[in-house]
């Protein structure tokens, strides 16, 4: 018997107990728990015929769709796990995903960059196909400790990082999720694909009996919402907490409708909060706080007039189910109410960063906390928790940013830029959301002198202007992490020993450039 | 329609939306020419644009088209186009 804890098993048993209750809608398709876990096996049967099962994971890249939900189930059902990639990121990036995942097929109607994979599309009709090779092999046997899903977030060395993700860490959700979700509930997918945020809109409602409502294209902008809401249903939505600030801000009647908000991602803006609850004080709104190496959340937290008031901000909340959240200083428990680096442990976490043993057993070490030896992950956040039990948060212990909701390692960006030819010294700083943009990224660069990088008369990088280095970065980045700001410097400021010195940047990384380079 | 008219509301039209966007980036003067990236234009900014361009004209216009225009000039005049197609 399968563990009960497998992702595809809690929703097969959802179509079982209510196999005609509809499981996901979009503006094109209604597809009911029956037809979607029969799609499901479907495409788990060609899977399983292709020789995908335990072990593998699988890229998967096609739009968001009934289709996709019902694919990825599938993939879960061959004993395989997958990777949904966002269709926005460059070739270049899918190809370094591909390198990572050494994936036996990719799922995906595009063509594969450099051929470096087979690739296999489910067939055009939509969700609602039947097998056509071969009846299903038999079920693999799997845990719950079973990879579930692959995300990459940005990592310091150039290179995204894979998380891991089993399906515990996505079932064990399902007694928090009751709060938003089930049956009679219809949760909005607009994040994306890529995102742990679309397991908690998917597999949220698929795993507790609701609906989820999928949001066309990329932006939820009001109007999409509304249409949601009134079309088809959706009185829950999760909102990065920029994009929550962007639809108070403009078009704070959008939430009508909703029972539910949940928000997560960076801090809350108190006049925003307050200008939501008094225009919809019915409205549970609730702060969430969850990297991706546990899951879609840690711990989650209602927000009301108190919260709003609590000297720090809105407080980051209690631990959810089968999770635990500890303060460490160091490699030992800080003392109760102070400030140390926010560590959680349970069932929530990530198996590993895949082909990256050694960034693995740092973030993931064995600590001693509570009595027992634990294993946790070391988020890079400080915080502290309150007499009960209450998180705090109370900023970063390193570079890492938030961009609209994504997290960035500067790092990343800088180690990326400077293999750009023509670049000799980067640095990448944020910049405070001081205009309603949110928090944006600021690059400054300076260039190799002409003649070490082209022969003389040659035509090509002579003026790597802010524009031409905009359109490279675009090449090998995805959008979110290609600065927003660019400014070449003629030089950077130099120490006496003459290394970049570091305080005197910063304080050319404090002010935004002036778009000085009008014309491209 | 007097073609003189037409045109002259054209080009009111995409003074307005320039005026949009130079008033979401906070940023201005804006012209015609200029790249929206060249004023640090974020997404969510480009998602501001567009809920207020549909909020008056009842156009729904992709972040996307400002995101990808080559100015914020170009991206106006997508805007009146698909405004006066309906």
């Amino acid at each position: 018997m399968n563990d009960p804890s497998l992702i595809h098993g809690a929703v097969a048993r959802q179509a079982a107990a209510t196999p005609d209750a509809i499981a996901v809608v979009t503006r094109h398709e209604r597809v009911s728990y029956a037809e979607l876990d029969a799609a499901a096996d479907a495409c788990a049967a060609e899977l399983q015929y292709l020789g995908a099962g335990p072990g593998d994971l699988l890229p998967v890249l096609l739009p968001r769709s009934a289709q996709l939900v019902a694919v990825l189930l599938g993939v879960l059902k061959s004993g395989a796990g997958y990777a949904a990639l966002d269709h926005r990121w460059p070739p270049e990036r899918i190809r370094s995903v591909l390198e990572t995942l050494k994936p036996p097929l990719f799922i995906t109607r595009e063509t594969v960059p450099g051929d470096l994979v087979p690739s296999w599309a489910p067939p055009a009709e939509g969700p609602r196909w039947t097998a056509r090779r071969c009846p299903r092999p038999a079920p693999p046997e799997l845990t719950g400790d079973a990879p579930a899903a692959v995300f990459f977030t940005s990592g310091t060395s150039g290179v995204p990082k894979a998380v891991v993700s089993p399906h515990r860490a996505t079932t064990r959700l399902a007694p928090d999720a009751t709060a938003w979700t089930g049956p009679g509930r219809t949760m909005v997918q607009a994040a994306p694909v890529s995102w742990d945020a679309f397991s908690l809109e998917t597999w949220g409602p698929l795993i507790t009996g609701g609906r989820c409502a999928m949001a066309d294209g990329d932006f939820l902008l009001p109007a999409e919402l509304r249409r949601l809401i009134s079309a088809r249903g959706a009185d829950a939505v999760f909102l990065t907490t920029s994009l929550f600030n962007l639809l108070v801000d403009e078009d704070l009647d959008c939430f009508r409708g909703l029972r539910t908000v949940l928000t997560g991602g960076e801090r809350m803006s108190l006049p925003h909060v307050r200008r939501c609850l008094t225009a919809h004080p019915r409205l549970a709104l609730t702060n969430c706080y969850g990297p991706v190496e546990s899951c879609v959340f840690v711990s989650t937290q209602p927000v009301g007039a108190a919260e709003c008031a609590t000297p720090g901000g809105v407080p980051l909340g209690t631990a959810v189910s089968a999770t635990g959240v500890h303060i460490l200083s160091g490699d030992r428990p800080a003392p109760p109410g102070t400030v140390g680096e926010i560590c959680v442990s349970g069932q929530g976490l990530a198996l590993e960063y895949l082909g990256d043993p050694r960034l693995t057993a740092e973030k993931f070490p064995t600590v001693r906390v509570g009595g027992a030896d634990t294993r946790v992950y070391r988020t890079g956040d400080r915080g502290l928790l309150d007499q009960n039990g209450v998180l705090h948060f109370r900023g970063r212990g390193d570079r890492q940013v938030k961009i609209a909701g994504h997290r960035v390692e500067p790092q990343e960006i800088e180690t990326v830029c400077r293999r750009i030819p023509g670049v000799r010294e980067c640095a990448v700083a944020a910049l405070p959301d001081e205009n309603g943009g949110g928090a944006r990224l600021a690059l400054f660069y300076t260039v190799e002198p002409v003649e070490s990088i082209e022969p003389a008369g040659a035509p090509g990088r002579r003026d790597l202007t802010p524009a031409a280095l905009r359109r490279a970065l675009t090449e090998v980045l995805p959008h979110y992490l290609v600065p927003h700001f660019l400014s070449r410097q003629p030089a950077f400021p130099l120490t006496p020993n003459g290394k970049v010195d570091q305080a005197a940047l910063s304080a050319l990384l404090t002010t935004p450039p002036v778009p000085a380079n009008r014309s491209l | 329609m007097n073609p003189m008219f037409e045109e002259s509301t054209r080009l009111d039209g995409k003074i307005w939306v320039i005026r949009v966007v130079e008033d979401v980036l906070r940023a201005g003067p804006v012209a015609a020419v200029d790249s929206f990236h060249a004023f640090g234009g974020s997404s969510l900014q480009a998602m501001r644009v567009c809920v207020r361009v549909e909020k008056e004209t009842g156009v729904k216009v992709a972040p996307e088209f400002l995101l990808d225009s080559d100015s914020i000039g170009a991206f106006a005049d997508t805007v009146v186009a698909l405004v006066a197609a309906g």
